[in-house]
């Protein structure tokens, strides 16, 4: 549920240290950003997202621009959380799990359907981390973060067209990690062939 | 999941691109995406998935930094009925100097009041009735009976630059003395013979113009000032 129209007033209060505007901007950005962070530095989201929201309380008073604006400019310093966090690690900390290690995770076949239809956020967030970086920090600002193409190509510095064939890739990066699955009309036509004499 | 498998899993990048949006309701979708679909779908929720958890300590963070000097602020619907009782002191305060400032405008405070008040007021341009002027309040200490008597010094000679002043002494219930002759340490002196006047230095209060040399009696307690000095000195 977005702001709207009281994202002025809840920003300008935030901006005063109002705790009802942050507990605002708290409860509208905070999922995403650790929904981000889960997936990109799942030990240290809890964290990092506290780090992101007190980097936002510092630069408040220069900040100039609407919802959206301020939807991207919070994913900016998350994004640049995680790089600084990278390399302060020396290492990535969400080295891509290899497919085989997922497939033993998914179950295969027809549960296969009734499994991700539970899939519950967390378990999707990890999915994801296991995609290379690239193309899941791109899912993740195009999904969780909810930013178009332009914002997500701004943020992580490549061209909207980069963005767009790493989004793509990263879909079929989770198809191939879900397994085969048969669309519910392949399914049931099999189902009847089946059971017919 | 055998790598055939894997390699027939194809989705069209404007599907894709939908599965990002979230528009991708209703259509059906390829074998091999369905799974993926779910996927998103439950990433999109954790975005909106409250967790309140942490929010306390990131607030309480965050106000360190933009508020670091305010203890509390509370949202504006509870802050529409404040106390009243700043605003009732406040206009005590003020009822309070209006008040006492007209009385001590008017010299109508006490003594023990006034003084203060007056001496406190003066430092900064605004001069107040002292306490002694006109107050009814407080009774007057009986006066002592002072007596003045004027001096002057005799100057030598030729000399004709007035070097003495005259100096005022204010003795309690001194003795009468018939002029010219004044209360000096020894009882009435007789003032010394000057024999040419030559300058007269006028008290403040008494002028005694010294008369021609009748006598020729010298006051021990008189200066004379030696010729060419500027300056006179008062003996005695």
């Amino acid at each position: 549920m977005a702001l709207g129209e009281q994202f002025s007033d809840v920003l300008s209060a935030a901006r005063t240290g109002a705790p009802w505007a942050l507990e605002r901007l708290y409860r509208e950005f905070y999922p995403a950003v650790l929904a981000f962070l889960r997936a990109r530095a799942p030990s240290d989201a809890e964290d990092l997202a506290s780090e992101v929201f007190i980097a936002v309380a510092e630069g408040l008073g220069r900040f100039e621009g609407d919802e959206d604006g301020f939807r991207s400019w919070l994913f900016t310093i998350t994004y640049r959380q995680v790089g600084q966090l990278r390399r302060r690690m020396g290492r990535r900390r969400t080295d891509p799990v290899p497919v085989e290690d997922v497939d033993e995770r998914v179950p295969p076949g027809d549960a296969e359907s009734d499994a991700m239809a539970a899939i519950g956020t967390q378990e999707a967030l990890e999915l994801i981390a296991t995609l290379p970086p690239a193309q899941g920090e791109v899912l993740l600002l195009r999904v969780v973060a909810d930013l178009p193409v332009d914002e997500v190509a701004r943020i992580v510095g490549k061209r909207p067209t980069a963005v767009r064939a790493l989004q793509h890739r990263a879909v079929v990066g989770l198809a191939r990690r879900t397994g085969r699955e048969r669309s519910g009309e392949q399914r049931i036509e099999e189902e009847k062939s089946e059971s017919s004499p | 999941m055998a790598p055939d498998d894997m390699a027939r899993i194809d989705v069209d990048p404007r599907l894709a691109q939908r599965l990002i949006d979230g528009r991708a309701s209703g259509v059906q979708l390829p074998r091999g995406v369905v799974g993926a679909a779910r996927v998103l779908e439950a990433a999109r929720r954790a975005a909106t998935e409250g967790d309140d958890a942490a929010m306390n300590s990131t607030v309480a963070a965050m106000r360190a930094v933009l508020a670091p000097n305010e203890p509390s602020a509370r949202p504006s619907s509870l802050r529409r009925f404040p106390s009243p009782l700043p605003r009732l002191l406040t206009a005590g305060v003020a009822g309070l100097t209006v008040l006492f400032g007209g009385l001590a405008a008017a010299g109508a405070l006490p003594a023990g009041a006034q003084k203060p008040v007056a001496d406190l007021v003066s430092h900064v341009g605004i001069e107040l009735p002292q306490p002694s002027a006109g107050d009814k309040t407080t009774p007057k200490a009986p006066e002592p009976t002072t007596t003045t008597s004027t001096t002057s010094t005799t100057v030598a000679t030729g000399d004709t630059t007035p070097t003495t002043a005259p100096t005022t002494e204010t003795t309690v219930a001194a003795p009468p003395c018939v002029p010219p002759s004044y209360v000096g340490p020894n009882g009435c002196t007789t003032p010394a013979p000057v024999p040419v006047p030559t300058t007269v230095v006028a008290p403040t209060t008494t002028t005694t113009v010294a008369p021609h040399p009748t006598t020729t009696v010298p006051p021990p307690t008189t200066t004379t000032v030696a010729p060419g000095s500027t300056h006179g000195r008062v003996g005695g």
